[in-house]
């Protein structure tokens, strides 16, 4: 187990560098540079934006400036940003949990949401309920989130205005808030931008968990449960559901990137101070290492997504462990 | 005496994309307590439909014909809801299958398999449930038994996961075991050793027991009566002894004439010419017809009823009509 880790954060090391050089070529690709909003004001001479680029080392050779950050990289230093006047660390490690408290708040819907239904589809399959729901599962993955969102704001938020449609907190009345009045209002500003990305999750979830259940009712030992005479109830959940869980918890290490991306666009509309707006915001500003850290922190998450994935399979499958 | 099991007129239909089947048709047969009852035929005769409809397994595609009558014990089966159905699987009416690295579930310890059924049908408490499981593991003959009580399926051979299939069954003591091929998936070592121990175990636990096969060499040392299945129906039914000396239907004597003799020297095995028709496509007549020898010419036209030749021996076969001028035809 434990060498089974190191291995894969090794990997996820390799991975860290990957996606690091590959965006640091991409975005150097892109037309512009840090100082090109500074240079189309027609009020900035052309000798300060030079000396913005000297002073910023942008008029070094590419593979310099690459080797620099590689090296800053690999001892922790996640470059400066020009927008944020900051180091990009501490840029993001302001959003961070925040990205992170949306993303597993939708995930958490998406699974606790998805799985039941797409068991009971599977259970109950070619009955009503299984055709109500695949059209309502249908209809909900083919939304764009970011519409869902919006039509979430209207109804829920303005409509009956019952919940907070943009940020993450109240900032007026947050911080004279007792304990449970904070708690409360993060709860409030969390629902509906969790409840959008947990919609379109779920429903992607539950034609998967059907497909599983399908497959799952049909195994021999299945079978052989109700040979046993065991209660349905059992059946289903005990024999059925544990061997239908299996191919949704590799689909769960696949669905946190989608979610994460997800997450970006969801930010958007509800003006959640995560790292999704700070993608847009730097890659729109050229902000060179903010993109690149943002992509760095983005890939670190999907590949502990994934660990997690494979730890839960370990769990949850016997097989997969390795021999004692 | 009233049989422990009495299968009466049993038909099972379903309709498959290559159009309506007809499964089993009329077969009936019946099996005393304590008596072994062997079922043979090819792939697609039907006899693991006939097994799976004993105990209601079938898919909820197939449907029993309601004249079909599976009485247990002087209750009809069929006639049984979901509760008083669950008291009847696993606890009198037990089941073995073919495939034990399916059917045992991957990801449950099979010691958990087994404890389950008797948590299922008896007031018992976890304790007793572990060592009564692991005392029914040494008795199939696994060896140092507690200890694997944890082990999960893919961690034993398949004989030993047919041993465990075999525990699990014996769980509550059933009166009927419903074996389905339980040693064509094993090594043929290991198939002699799974049909001494169920031998040996169905004596000494007074069972009955439904054995299903293709093999005729598993059922000369292990069923009292053999009923030989033919296109989803019975075609001759005999005591085992009489069968093996005397058998009557074409059929019989051909999967006879396939079983390798250690006395008689024969370059090539013989074989029975064509396949299996599917269920869905049964010739008319006498369903064996089209693959028989000694095919007569109202074979194809007439259906043969069953003839009584002795009391306990019957052939679904005009050669075994002695009514007078039955040979004209």
């Amino acid at each position: 187990m434990a060498r089974f880790v190191a291995i894969r954060l090794a990997q996820a090391i390799a991975i860290v560098f990957l996606v690091a050089s590959l965006t640091f070529i991409l975005i150097h690709i892109a037309p512009g540079d840090p100082t090109r909003s500074l240079t189309e004001a027609p009020s900035v001479p052309p000798d300060v934006r030079a000396q913005l680029r000297t002073n910023f080392g942008l008029d070094r050779p590419l593979l310099e400036q690459y080797a620099r950050y590689i090296g800053n990289l690999a001892t922790g230093d996640l470059g400066y940003s020009f927008a944020e006047h900051r180091g990009v660390g501490a840029a993001i490690l302001e959003r961070v949990p925040n990205t992170l408290l949306l993303t597993v708040a939708g995930v958490l819907i998406a699974f606790g949401l998805g799985v039941p239904i797409g068991a009971l589809q599977g259970w109950r399959a070619g009955s009503k309920t299984d055709h109500t729901l695949t059209v309502t599962s249908l209809f909900f993955y083919s939304l764009p989130v970011f519409w869902l969102g919006i039509m979430l704001q209207l109804g829920l938020g303005l409509g009956i205005g019952i919940l907070p449609v943009s940020g993450a907190i109240d900032p007026v009345t947050h911080d004279s808030l007792p304990w449970i009045g904070r708690v409360w209002d993060r709860l409030a500003h969390l629902l509906l931008p969790a409840i959008t990305l947990g919609l379109v999750g779920a429903a992607a979830f539950a034609r998967f968990q059907r497909s599983a259940t399908l497959d799952a009712v049909l195994q021999d030992f299945v079978r052989t449960a109700r040979g046993k005479g065991l209660a349905e109830r059992v059946i289903l959940f005990r024999h059925t559901l544990r061997a239908a869980l299996l191919p949704t918890i590799t689909l769960f290490g696949l669905t946190f990137p989608i979610l994460l991306s997800g997450a970006v666009l969801v930010e958007t509309v509800f003006s959640w101070p995560g790292m999704g707006r700070l993608i847009v915001d730097s890659i729109a500003s050229r902000d060179y290492y903010v993109v690149i850290g943002t992509a760095i922190v983005s890939a670190s998450m999907v590949v502990l997504g994934n660990l997690l994935a494979d730890v839960l399979y370990w769990v949850a499958d016997p097989r997969t462990r390795p021999s004692a | 005496m009233t049989p422990l099991l009495d299968v009466r007129d049993l038909t099972v239909e379903f309709d498959t994309a290559d159009g309506h089947a007809l499964a089993v048709d009329r077969v009936s047969f019946h099996i005393a307590a304590g008596e072994t009852l062997g079922i043979v035929g090819e792939s697609g005769c039907g006899k693991t439909v006939t097994a799976l409809s004993i105990l209601r397994l079938l898919d909820d595609e197939a449907v029993t014909s309601p004249s079909s009558a599976i009485v247990f014990d002087g209750t009809d089966i069929r006639r049984l809801d979901g509760e008083a159905l669950r008291a009847v699987r696993g606890a009198k009416i037990a089941m073995v299958f073919q495939e034990p690295g399916t059917s045992l579930n991957p990801v449950l310890t099979i010691g958990s398999q087994i404890t389950e059924a008797l948590h299922a049908h008896r007031t018992i408490d976890t304790g007793a449930a572990r060592a009564r499981a692991i005392a029914l593991l040494d008795l199939v003959g696994i060896p140092d038994a507690a200890s694997r009580f944890t082990a999960y399926p893919h961690q034993l051979s398949g004989g030993m996961q047919q041993r465990v299939m075999i525990a699990m069954a014996l769980s509550c003591e059933p009166q009927l075991l419903i074996a389905d091929e339980p040693t064509t998936a094993l090594d043929v070592t290991i198939q002699a050793q799974i049909l001494e121990l169920l031998q040996a175990l169905k004596g000494r636990l007074g069972m009955a027991m439904l054995l299903i096969t293709h093999d005729l060499g598993v059922v000369a040392g292990s069923a009292d009566r053999v009923a030989v299945m033919y296109g989803g129906q019975i075609v001759e039914q005999a005591a085992t002894r009489e069968l093996f000396r005397n058998p009557q239907h074409p059929y019989t004597r051909a999967l006879l004439d396939a079983i390798p003799r250690l006395d008689v020297v024969t370059p090539r095995l013989p074989a029975i010419a064509g396949a299996v028709p599917p269920a869905t496509a049964w010739p008319a007549g006498c369903r064996f017809h089209p693959r028989c020898s000694q095919v007569l010419d109202r074979c194809s036209t007439d259906v043969p009823p069953t003839f009584v030749l002795a009391p306990s021996h019957f052939s679904r076969c005009w050669l075994a009509d002695t009514s007078p001028g039955s040979r004209d035809g």
